[in-house]
């Protein structure tokens, strides 16, 4: 028996009257050379429960807000509608013009009649038509409004990195010299990242691996500071301020007792290939990378160890264990630093002869060549032969064009500039020039751009000490062939764009490709923090110039070369900026939310459990002994889905109930509304 | 109160009447279903009017003073002027007009007819199928003339209506049919005076909750990688239908049946109508299973829709005439 009692049904209007105050903006004429604003305020004011319906200039101006305060005291409006300009921009200036004069602020409506107007409709009476029906839309959805107010979230006063490359380590550093606790999680068994695999840095020609010494040192010895290695994020719930995130820690397999590493490392059977020397070497199953490496211990590749126990019977069993666990462990944070990183471009088989001639090389692998701790000891030798001519090859993996250049898996090729490449290029052309001043150099480029401060002196100096430059068009790549002379291993074919378009043969005995730069494959980070991510599948900030290291997600920050291709200047430029936009908001201590979240109606709820398959958040739960549907509060961010979703109107979300949408709906339909039901017959 | 022109002795005895207007007669059964209740229900009430059941007509009950039934129960949609005419009549002679059934609730099977015009329904009855030899195009005329004078059977209207788009209607009774335990409840408390006589539009004999609240079967949150239908597949016991992909419309039924289809392997149909408030029953399945969707991509989305077979018979299948879609015109 079910009497009268629908939480849901129109809420009775609240005891006072509903005084409905509706201010339109000309916006300069913006919107009023298109729509006759005072014709649409004249409709509206006709409407029941408008009190006042009237026009301004500028209402985001401050005369435009006084008049809004002003009459809202005179009037007594208790509801205010702005027609203007899109909520994105002045929805909460107007807010807050309702809160000066001490009404609640979600008594307010904002109509876009410039963006959704003005601006797309070009017959002046259809635009005022449409901004008419859609201020009269707000009206009727305005008469169901309450008072909310805003949730206020504590913040867990520290933070999270992902990634220990050079973004994450300055990140982490400038976080916990804050007096933030902060917890680095790298998913490599080492810190470092690609910095690691650099030899000298331009503009400055430090060492990669000194400078990147001392920045791990600040950070790994800093007191507020936990850092994870072989972590992997497995999963995030939770909110700015309240995130907490599962991590899944892979053994390292070794600890600080093997003191005879170098002996155990002897005794592994297995190998594979460097990812540290890109493939130039082979590597054991324990292994460090590089001598320097953070931690100062090897670890064990799980992929490639195959238990044989061989390492751990060689020293005797000291510090060695091949039967660790992984383990899980949860981080509570309130704000995430994602400063996962690039990859660097991958050449398909055949581009520019690579994977077919030995002698094409990437700009890593040069780098791993020339570096003195590196593969040949800093001998510039390719394949086993001493390097006597070599060209560089720009734009492999970056300015690509569609139907000149394979696609990637995706379909799409990579248009973007990866920016670093050319002064990286140059960079090395100089340190051969100065080491191995025989060699004859070549630069087969696209454009040259030198962007950054101090890089285009690579490109002069390149050019005084003899490097060759070839422009080649982009519509015509350069081929490598095998050279029919023998003389040297390959042919670059190339048209010089410089010499008229001549057809230039260049026999050498190596080819670096100068390849671009990649996103670092995060798409489960993607899908777990709701990244936006751009075009180009770098991460994508809210605004490049306003909110540049900010995600859409509230206390998420972007840090380094996983918004886009950086070099390590602007990386830790970047990572700084994001380490004090994240300081500066565990500051405020705690967060104001919108109230605009979702709530279950136990009376009406079966308990069916589709919110719980849908919520992206994973803020629902189920009551195992009401078998109602539980919203986390503090997880809901409003999103809408489950009151979108449930069958039953159990849900509701504050702001948009299903009487207030229904209301704006009917009264933006209210001149098309079909014919009420025939009823007596026609049956002609 | 009245009394019993049967018994000496005056009883304080209720009058019921039931009427059948475009329904299959399911719902007469229903009310017989009541079983040894019968008896309780001949104790307290004397029927007046009840066509598949007793002998009284029309000239009857317009010779009752108005108000004089109690409870009326009326089952079946609103097709014809005839059925117009007598819930007028019947509205007008009773104190409590109940519209029992989901047909004269929210439209039910006869709704359907809605998507066709009364032009296609003729063309379907009399002419177009392979069942049909009317080789002179005949169809039925509301009004012949004949040397008696004209004759007149009732207009066919151009869609079904529910029972309160005609009259006001008290209580409502939704169920295809109304399940009988839950019947001869609401019966019992309209009778012992516990809800008054008058209202306006309140179901009875169900619950505000979906079928979900009363079906036993597990759920395990997973998303629907495939529509299946009991026909070609078998599902597995216990587990939830709509999650295995069965289209179970019980996420958006009111309650009330005791999830009887459910629990036998058979999807939910979604014979009570919307569950809460929900005015328009498909809309609110159709958010729901969108959201439940395996599927990544729009073509993943739309390969899966593509498996739903007959989509507005699936939704909407009792509530046509309640719903957003209206009619076709």
């Amino acid at each position: 028996m079910t009497a009268d009692r629908h939480p849901h049904r129109p809420q009775s209007p609240p005891a006072e009257a509903i005084r409905i105050g509706v201010f339109i903006c000309h916006c300069g004429g913006n919107i009023s050379d298109v729509v006759d604003v005072r014709r649409v305020a004249e409709e509206v004011g006709r409407l029941p429960d408008v009190v006042l319906s009237t026009t301004h200039m500028f209402m985001c101006s401050d005369p435009g807000q006084m008049l809004i305060e002003e009459k809202i005291r005179e009037l007594g409006l208790n509801r205010v509608i702005v027609a203007a300009c899109s909520p994105t921009l002045h929805q909460l200036t107007f807010r807050r013009t309702l809160g000066r004069a001490g009404l609640n602020q979600y008594l307010f409506e904002h109509v876009n009649i410039r963006e959704q107007v003005s601006w797309v409709v070009e017959d002046k009476a259809a635009a005022t038509l449409k901004a008419t029906r859609l201020v009269r839309a707000a009206v009727g959805r305005i008469r169901h409004l309450q008072p909310l107010a805003k949730r206020r979230i504590m913040i867990h006063p520290s933070a999270l990195v992902i990634g220990g490359g050079v973004a994450g380590l300055v990140a982490t550093r400038d976080l916990a010299k804050r007096g933030m606790r902060v917890t680095l999680v790298e998913n490599t068994p080492f810190l470092g990242g690609r910095m690691a695999q650099l030899y000298t840095l331009f503009p400055s020609n430090e060492d990669a691996k000194e400078l990147l010494g001392k920045l791990i040192a600040e950070v790994v010895h800093h007191p507020l500071v936990t850092v994870h290695t072989s972590a992997q994020v497995m999963s995030s719930s939770g909110i700015v301020g309240d995130f907490r995130t599962k991590l899944r820690i892979s053994p390292r397999g070794v600890d600080k007792r093997l003191t005879q590493v170098g002996i155990a490392m002897a005794a592994c059977p297995e190998e594979t290939i460097s990812e540290y020397n890109f493939g130039l070497t082979r590597r054991k199953a324990i292994y460090m990378p590089y001598p320097g490496c953070w931690p100062q211990m090897p670890a064990i590749d799980w992929r490639s160890c195959t238990k044989c126990g061989k390492c751990q019977a060689v020293v005797g069993g000291k510090g060695i264990d091949l039967a660790q666990e992984p383990k899980e462990i949860e981080i509570h944070s309130g704000v995430i630093v994602l400063a996962t990183g690039y990859d660097p471009y991958e050449p398909m088989f055949g581009e520019y002869g690579s994977g077919i001639f030995p002698e094409v090389i990437t700009l890593q692998q040069l780098i791993r060549i020339l570096d003195p701790e590196g593969p040949t000891a800093g001998q510039f030798v390719v394949n086993g032969r001493p390097v006597q001519s070599m060209a560089f090859i720009h734009c492999a993996g970056a300015r690509q064009y569609e139907g000149i250049n394979m696609p990637q898996p995706s379909g799409k090729v990579n248009d973007y500039c990866a920016r670093t490449c050319c002064t990286a290029a140059l960079h090395q052309a100089n340190e051969i020039k100065e080491r191995f001043p025989g060699i004859e150099i070549y630069d087969i480029y696209q454009d040259i751009r030198t962007y950054g401060r101090g890089h285009e002196n690579y490109y002069e100096r390149a050019s005084e000490r003899g490097v060759i430059f070839i422009r080649f068009d982009p519509m015509r790549l350069p081929k490598v062939r095998h050279d029919p002379r023998g003389e040297k291993p390959v042919v670059i074919m190339v048209q010089d764009m410089l010499t008229n378009r001549m057809d230039v043969e260049v026999p050498v005995d190596v080819v670096v490709l100068a390849t671009g730069v990649m996103p670092h494959d995060i798409s489960e980070l993607v899908d777990m923090y709701k990244c936006a991510v751009g075009y180009d599948s770098f991460l994508l900030e809210v605004h490049p110039k306003l909110r540049p290291v900010e995600l859409a997600v509230s206390g998420v920050f972007l840090a380094g070369s996983c918004q886009g291709p950086m070099d390590i200047t602007e990386c830790s430029a970047a990572a700084a900026a994001a380490a004090s936009k994240a300081a500066a908001l565990i500051a405020q201590g705690q967060v104001e939310m919108d109230p605009f979240i979702a709530r279950v109606n136990e009376d009406l709820c079966s308990g069916c459990q589709t919110c719980l398959t849908v919520c992206p958040y994973e803020a629902i739960t189920r009551d195992p002994r009401k078998g109602v549907a539980v919203i986390n509060e503090a997880l809901c961010t409003g999103c809408g889905t489950c009151a979108a979703t449930c069958p039953s109107n159990a849900i509701q979300q504050f702001g948009f109930t299903d009487t207030q949408v229904m209301a704006e709906v009917e009264m933006l339909l209210a001149d098309m509304m079909p014919e009420p039901l025939p009823t007596g017959g026609s049956h002609e | 109160m009245s009394t019993n022109p049967n018994n000496a002795a005056p009883v304080a005895k209720l009058k019921i009447a039931k009427y059948w207007a475009a329904s299959c007669g399911g719902c007469d059964i229903s009310l017989l279903e009541i079983g040894p209740n019968l008896l309780e229900l001949i104790k307290i009430a004397d029927v007046v009017f009840w066509p598949c059941a007793a002998d009284f007509k029309y000239e009857d009950v317009r010779n009752y003073p108005d108000g004089y039934i109690d409870l009326c129960f009326y089952n079946g949609g609103i097709r014809n002027s005839e059925q117009e005419e007598v819930a007028r009549l019947l509205r007008r002679k009773s104190k409590s007009l109940i519209a029992y059934g989901q047909c004269a609730v929210d439209g039910g099977i006869p709704a359907l007819a809605n998507l066709k015009t009364v032009k296609g329904i003729f063309n379907a009855s009399y002419h177009d199928n392979p069942s049909i030899d009317n080789p002179a195009g005949v169809e039925p005329q509301p009004v012949t003339p004949s040397e008696y004078g004209d004759l007149e059977i009732p207009r066919f209207y151009p869609q079904v209506l529910r029972l309160k788009d005609v009259v006001p209607v008290d209580y409502e009774i939704p169920g295809c049919p109304p399940q009988s335990d839950r019947v001869w409840e609401a019966i019992l408390a309209l009778a012992g005076g516990q809800v008054p006589l008058q209202n306006r539009n309140v179901k009875v004999a169900c619950y505000d909750k979906a079928v979900c609240d009363e079906c036993k079967l597990e759920k395990r949150n997973v998303r629907i990688k495939e529509f299946k239908r009991v026909h070609t597949s078998i599902p597995e016991p216990g587990w939830c239908l709509l999650e295995q992909g069965y289209l179970c419309v019980g996420p958006a039924t009111r309650s009330g049946c005791g999830a009887l289809c459910p629990a036998a392997g058979m999807p939910c149909e979604g014979c009570y109508g919307p569950a809460g408030d929900v005015v328009d029953q498909g809309t609110a399945m159709v958010s729901a299973i969108a959201s439940m969707l395996d599927a990544r991509t729009e073509e993943q989305a739309q390969e899966l829709i593509d498996q739903i077979a007959d989509p507005t018979g699936t939704f909407y299948r009792f509530t046509l005439a309640s719903s957003h879609l209206k009619a076709r015109k």
